[in-house]
């Protein structure tokens, strides 16, 4: 209510503020016990809640893949080309598909690498060497896998293990990035989770 | 003249609407719409849209006394007038009072009484049973040294920090407050861009018959009322939006929502509840597009919130309009006005 | 028609004799040109039947899908015909509803039933160049880019869209949108070429066990599909429960190690297609009307003989596809059709669905906008040499397309068992639809050519600008809660759009009226006929401005409590109805003259276009990228264009005094 006009003239009238006056009314409010009561601001009218996307998971190509979690990692779902998200040790490891080979081994390991990730300074030789040298392994389901292990190339910060494997037309990434000291203790269960798969 | 405030008018709503999409909707009301006058960088007055208005409403009834001749002609250009004057009048009308509130129940919960999207009022009760008298002053205005005198209850409260809008905090220094919920201090904060959002705060000191005294802290997010021994007896104080009394008891019996098949895009909302009146029950469905009118009030369904528990909250809009069918025959007025004027010279013109 | 050329309108007296010389020497030439040879009705009703045949019967290469174009899909909370879903998903990541010559549709069978892992359909339509740069793609010229042209990129896409989606919305760069979206729209691709891979035989499918496989019933040793193995999956339970109750791997049989192997893909690659976005099959396991897809259906395994029965034909279906045998492919589409068909029983949409792949095949808007183009040409040389023929040609084609647009219009309220107006697309229809109306009646009135001129740019310009809309996706989208009212729909915005028509082709006349005052002045009763018409239009338009702007209010205070609310929607129909006051009072009050008025008209398009498109502008931000930058982008231009106009005409057309009208109110 408005009551501006009034409020001047009354204002412009008794030089002094009044104060309030009571109102008395007659009150019956039933209420029903909830564990968490919102402060009862009024919601937005006309709207219900935001109710998020319809994103829903966008999955993969068609690879059709299983692993085994390795003990003492928290399983989240995937979404999107991510097939899988885990917990591990306070860093973050995942599991993504994408159709076809997207750009190679060596396109990918330099992105890694770049700037934008772990930003090691590294030289195309390193590179060449590091690949050359990496482990390759086969998954109890008969996959071809390559083993990163990137601890070496940079220094004692941020840094990332990772597993490249091939999949009928698709390209399967593991990757674990975090400190340093969490990927030493961690690398035996991401091994165990990369060779699991199938 | 007349040009001139259309033409203000003009750029009033304009300014208007350009300037809520950065300081919401209330704030813009405030500054050009509901405003006699306001302050443009703080110093050009600049006339609001009430006062716009006025002159329009002015000028319309000089013109019709003064310079109109009322012959068949003019019909159609008295009409326009007489319509405008009405939705003129209609909505000064309404705007001055009519009554806006809300009144937000979880499936289960009733009340006979809304709440003000943005006034506070400081409750007392002797109880805080599901039945109890309160008593209530509104808070708008108060300020340190601000008096609530209840005689009713033997108290006077003196009102020693009031704020608009702040954040409580508990734990720091102990102080010696009563708090229900043992907040033990506020933070101002600025006043939000929609003022529903804004919740106050107060530290009060309660004095009853007998001399005793006590602070009192009181914040509009407490849960519940926070109590009192007076020498009058337990009393029950709350800071919490103003109430207003309604005629009738209503009761959620049921919320529903419908979307449209695999989607997110909502199709109804609909609570079911119950009507009190007296002694009658009656059962009703209030769905969007669908209020309930009960003596010149109206109680539409205006949203809800799913909460953590499962339940559901449905809100109603509640109003109390005096002037509502104003704006119908002033439309009908001038509509039938704009026919005439426009069409009979065109008539003339076919003879 | 080849008589009484030099006709009276020329001998009429003309102040500029030069003026006479020069329509003298146009008509002359047109003569020679177009009326020499046989009528000229003929002429154009040959080229309008040669030019825009209604069913258009294009080859196509494949296939003939006519019955899987009829198949319901369930997709935005509506159900629409798979071409439909095809154009939109399309559009949705090319805008475009074809891909070259090759339909929606076709191109969606060819990634359903024979997908390629590096599909070389150019389809995903990316602006930004930045995007292009950070994901390492040649720019092509046309800006469509394949998977297979992406696919290099794509672990950077989903690196960079989930940082970017980590954000607040209002806090993304246009940069980290685009790249959301080509995430998102690549994503959806990857559903839909899995979305009947369960019917594909699939390599690791092969029953190798030869017991095993003469149980199933498999004569040969080949690939087979999901669909085939779930359809024997009752056969390997026992051999599972057997293998399970043994713990030692090493004691099972072959059989069991088979069966167990088989088992452990079957669950692999279902939980891997889960929740597709391809929703076709209404299926209804806890009461509740539920689509899914293929995928999930199967794996919902509820015991429906005719369910089962229809994903078979599915699989048929695929088969058929594969090997070109239409027979099979139709009779197996047609079988599915009739399942979804009983499981939606009574809905509405199901009875409009033919209507709606008619509607979509036949283009009536792009159409209808042609032809109004074609007759804004022929209204202009009617305007130059005002001669009967043209004007009667002119008016046949005007009527010609007002027919295909307002069967449109009709179409569209059919299927969508709406008024005509839901959203802001159907409302550039309907008010092109009501000026063209308006236009006609101008002209029948004055019977002059100018209404023939005004309704044909209109007609043309306001179903050019409702394309532009139709990009954004489904035009028929389910309504929400808040606004479903049939009533109101009917009554409050039509006559709000019906204001907006008035006022929007007043402001056209006016254009008309200002060109005339300053290159052609001494014509004054083509002048005077131009006002009256200009100012019965803004009467009009006022008249339902005001009362569509006062119904919004009534149907505010019905429904949600509140007459008025100074919302910016509420505000820009007030807008309108205060500005054309204003020009009545100052014309009244003699404030402004003829050329005033005609000025005032012009920019009332700007206030029309404000109150039209502004709240759209407002709420969704001035700097965003994607289509709604081309909304921003049109929105100033048309107000740079009126401004600019009014600023030259206004001084070229003479005349005494200021005119200029009211000042503009300015920001």
């Amino acid at each position: 209510m408005r009551r501006c006009p009034v409020v001047l003239l009354a204002a412009l009238a008794g030089c002094s503020k009044s104060d309030p006056e009571p109102r008395t009314y007659h009150e019956v409010t039933l209420r029903v016990e909830q564990p968490a009561l919102d402060s009862g601001g009024p919601a937005a009218p006309g709207t219900g809640p935001a109710t998020p996307g319809m994103t829903g998971s966008v999955p993969t190509a068609d690879v059709g893949l299983s692993w085994i979690a390795p003990e003492g990692w928290e399983e989240r779902p995937g979404s999107g080309m991510r097939l899988a998200t885990f917990l591990a040790g306070g860093s973050e490891c995942t599991i993504s598909s994408f159709p076809g080979d997207v750009g190679g081994l060596r396109a990918n390991v330099d992105r890694w690498l770049g700037p934008g990730q772990l930003g090691a300074d590294t030289t195309g030789e390193d590179v060449s060497n590091f690949i050359v040298a990496a482990d390759r392994f086969s998954t109890k389901g008969g996959l071809s896998g390559v083993f990163l292990d990137f601890t070496g190339l940079t220094g004692d910060g941020k840094s990332m293990l990772a597993a490249v494997l091939k999949k009928d037309d698709a390209s399967v990434f593991v990757k674990l990035m975090g400190p340093r000291e969490v990927l030493e203790q961690e690398r035996d269960k991401f091994l165990a989770l990369a060779k699991s798969l199938e | 003249m007349v040009v001139a405030c259309l033409a203000m008018l003009m750029v009033l709503v304009f300014w208007g609407t350009l300037y809520q999409v950065r300081f919401g909707l209330f704030a813009a009301q405030e500054k050009f719409f509901y405003s006699w006058i306001f302050l443009q960088f703080g110093w050009i007055p600049l006339p609001g849209a009430q006062l716009v208005l006025a002159i329009l409403f002015v000028n319309l009834v000089a013109s019709m006394l003064f310079r109109f001749r009322f012959g068949w002609r003019q019909t159609g250009i008295i009409l326009i007038h007489l319509g405008l004057m009405l939705l003129l009048a209609g909505g000064w009308y309404t705007h001055q009072f009519g009554e806006e509130s809300f009144l937000a129940l979880v499936e289960g919960e009733g009340s006979n009484v809304s709440s003000d999207y943005r006034m506070w009022e400081l409750s007392l009760s002797k109880s805080n049973e599901v039945e109890r008298e309160i008593t209530a002053f509104d808070t708008r205005g108060t300020s340190a040294g601000t008096i609530f005198r209840a005689e009713s209850y033997g108290l006077e409260i003196e009102a020693g920090i009031y704020h608009s809008n702040c954040r409580a905090f508990q734990g720091g220094e102990s102080s010696n407050t009563v708090n229900a919920s043992n907040i033990t201090g506020f933070q101002p904060a600025e006043r939000n861009k929609v003022p529903e959002e804004d919740v106050p705060g107060m530290i009060c000191t309660v004095r009853d018959r007998a001399g005793g005294e006590a602070d009192l802290l009181l914040f509009g997010g407490d849960p519940g009322p926070t109590l009192l021994e007076t020498a009058d007896g337990p009393v029950y104080f709350q800071l919490r939006r103003k109430r207003h009394p309604l005629p009738i008891f209503i009761h959620l019996v049921d919320f529903d929502r419908t979307y449209h098949t695999g989607s997110s895009t909502a199709k109804s909302f609909e609570s079911r509840i119950e009507v009190h009146v007296g002694e009658v029950v009656r059962e009703v469905l209030v769905e969007m597009n669908k209020p309930l009118r009960f003596q010149g009030y109206t109680f539409f369904q205006a949203s809800f919130q799913p909460l953590e528990s499962g339940a559901e909250l449905s809100q109603f809009a509640v109003t109390r309009n005096f002037g509502r069918l104003i704006p119908y025959f002033a439309t009908g007025f001038t509509v039938v006005g704009l026919a005439v004027h426009f069409l009979m010279p065109m008539a003339r013109r076919r003879k | 028609m080849n008589d009484g050329l030099i006709g009276s309108n020329l001998t009429r007296h003309s102040a500029e004799s030069s003026e006479r010389i020069f329509d003298a020497r146009i008509s002359k030439f047109i003569r020679h040109w177009v009326f020499r040879h046989s009528s000229f009705r003929t002429r154009v009703c040959l080229f309008v039947a040669i030019l825009f045949p209604l069913e258009v019967f294009a080859e196509e290469s494949g296939l003939c899908l006519t019955e899987l174009e009829r198949v319901p899909v369930l997709y935005n909370g509506r159900k629409m015909p798979l071409d439909s879903f095809a154009r939109a998903v399309l559009l949705q990541f090319s805008g475009r509803q074809k891909i070259g010559d090759e339909s929606a549709v076709s191109w969606l069978a060819r990634t359903f039933f024979a997908p390629d892992s590096l599909s070389p359909d150019q389809i995903f339509l990316i602006n930004h160049p930045h995007v292009l740069q950070s994901l390492a793609v040649e720019p092509r010229k046309r800006r469509r880019y394949s998977l297979a042209d992406l696919h290099a990129g794509l672990p950077k896409l989903q690196e960079h869209a989930a940082k970017a989606s980590r954000l607040e919305e209002e806090l993304r760069s246009p940069v980290e949108k685009e790249l959301i979206r080509i995430y998102g729209n690549v994503g959806m691709f990857l559903q839909l070429q899995s979305s009947f891979s369960f019917t594909f035989p699939h390599r690791d499918l092969v029953v190798q066990d030869d017991g095993l496989r003469k149980e199933m019933g498999f004569e040969t040793e080949q690939d087979r599909s999901f669909l085939d193995i779930y359809g024997k999956a009752a056969l390997l339970q026992p051999y599972l429960t057997s293998a399970q109750d043994m713990n030692d791997e090493r004691a099972w049989t072959a059989k069991e190690r088979e069966a167990f192997r088989l088992a452990g893909i079957l669950f692999t690659q279902s939980r891997a297609h889960r929740n597709l976005a391809f929703t076709l099959i209404p299926v209804d396991p806890h009461g509740e009307e539920v689509w899914v897809s293929g995928w999930d259906a199967l794996s919902l395994n509820i015991p429906d003989g005719a369910l089962r029965k229809a994903l078979l034909e599915l699989g048929t279906a695929a088969a058929g596809y594969n090997a070109g045998d239409q027979v099979a492919f139709d009779m197996a589409i047609r079988s599915y059709r009739m399942f979804a068909e009983s499981r939606i029983g009574t809905d509405r949409a199901l009875q409009y669905m033919e209507m709606e792949v008619r509607m979509n095949r036949w283009n009536l808007f792009g159409r209808a906008a042609s032809t109004y183009a074609f007759a804004f040409l022929l209204a202009l040389f009617a305007l130059l040499i005002p001669r009967r023929p043209l004007r009667i040609a002119g008016t046949g084609l005007i009527l010609f397309a007002l027919i295909l647009h307002g069967s449109g219009i009709g179409m569209r309220m059919a299927v969508m068992g709406r008024p005509p107006v839901t959203n802001l697309y159907a409302t550039f229809l309907f008010v092109g639809f009501l000026c063209v109306v308006l236009g006609l009646v101008v002209e029948w009135i004055q019977q002059n050519g100018l209404g023939l001129t005004v309704s044909s740019f209109s007609g043309f310009s306001l179903l050019l600008v409702a394309q532009r809309f139709f990009l954004d996706g489904d035009t028929m989208h389910q309504m929400v809660a808040v606004l479903d009212s049939n009533f109101w729909l009917s009554t409050h915005v039509i006559a709000v759009t019906t204001g907006y028509a008035g006022c929007f082709l007043a402001g056209v006349v006016g254009h008309c009226y200002l060109l005339a005052l300053a290159f052609a002045p001494g014509n004054k009763e083509r002048l005077a006929s131009m006002y009256r018409a200009m100012m019965g239009i803004l009467a009009f338009g006022l008249i339902f401005a005001f009362l569509g702007t006062m119904l919004g209010g009534v149907w505010a205070d019905h429904s949600w409590g509140r007459f008025w609310g100074w919302d910016p929607k509420e505000n820009g129909a007030l807008l309108i109805v205060l500005w054309s006051a204003i020009l009545f009072h100052a014309r009244m009050g003699g404030m402004i003259r003829e050329r005033g008025m005609a000025a005032g008209c012009v920019l009332g398009v700007i206030v029309v276009v404000t109150a039209w498109l502004g709240v759209n502008l407002l709420s969704v931000g001035l700097h965003s990228y994607g289509f709604t930058s081309g909304l921003a982008a049109g929105y100033y231009s048309v107000i740079l264009f009126e401004l600019l106009f009014v600023a030259i005409l206004v001084p070229l057309a003479g005349g005494p005094t200021k005119s200029k009208g009211p000042p503009v109110p300015s920001d």
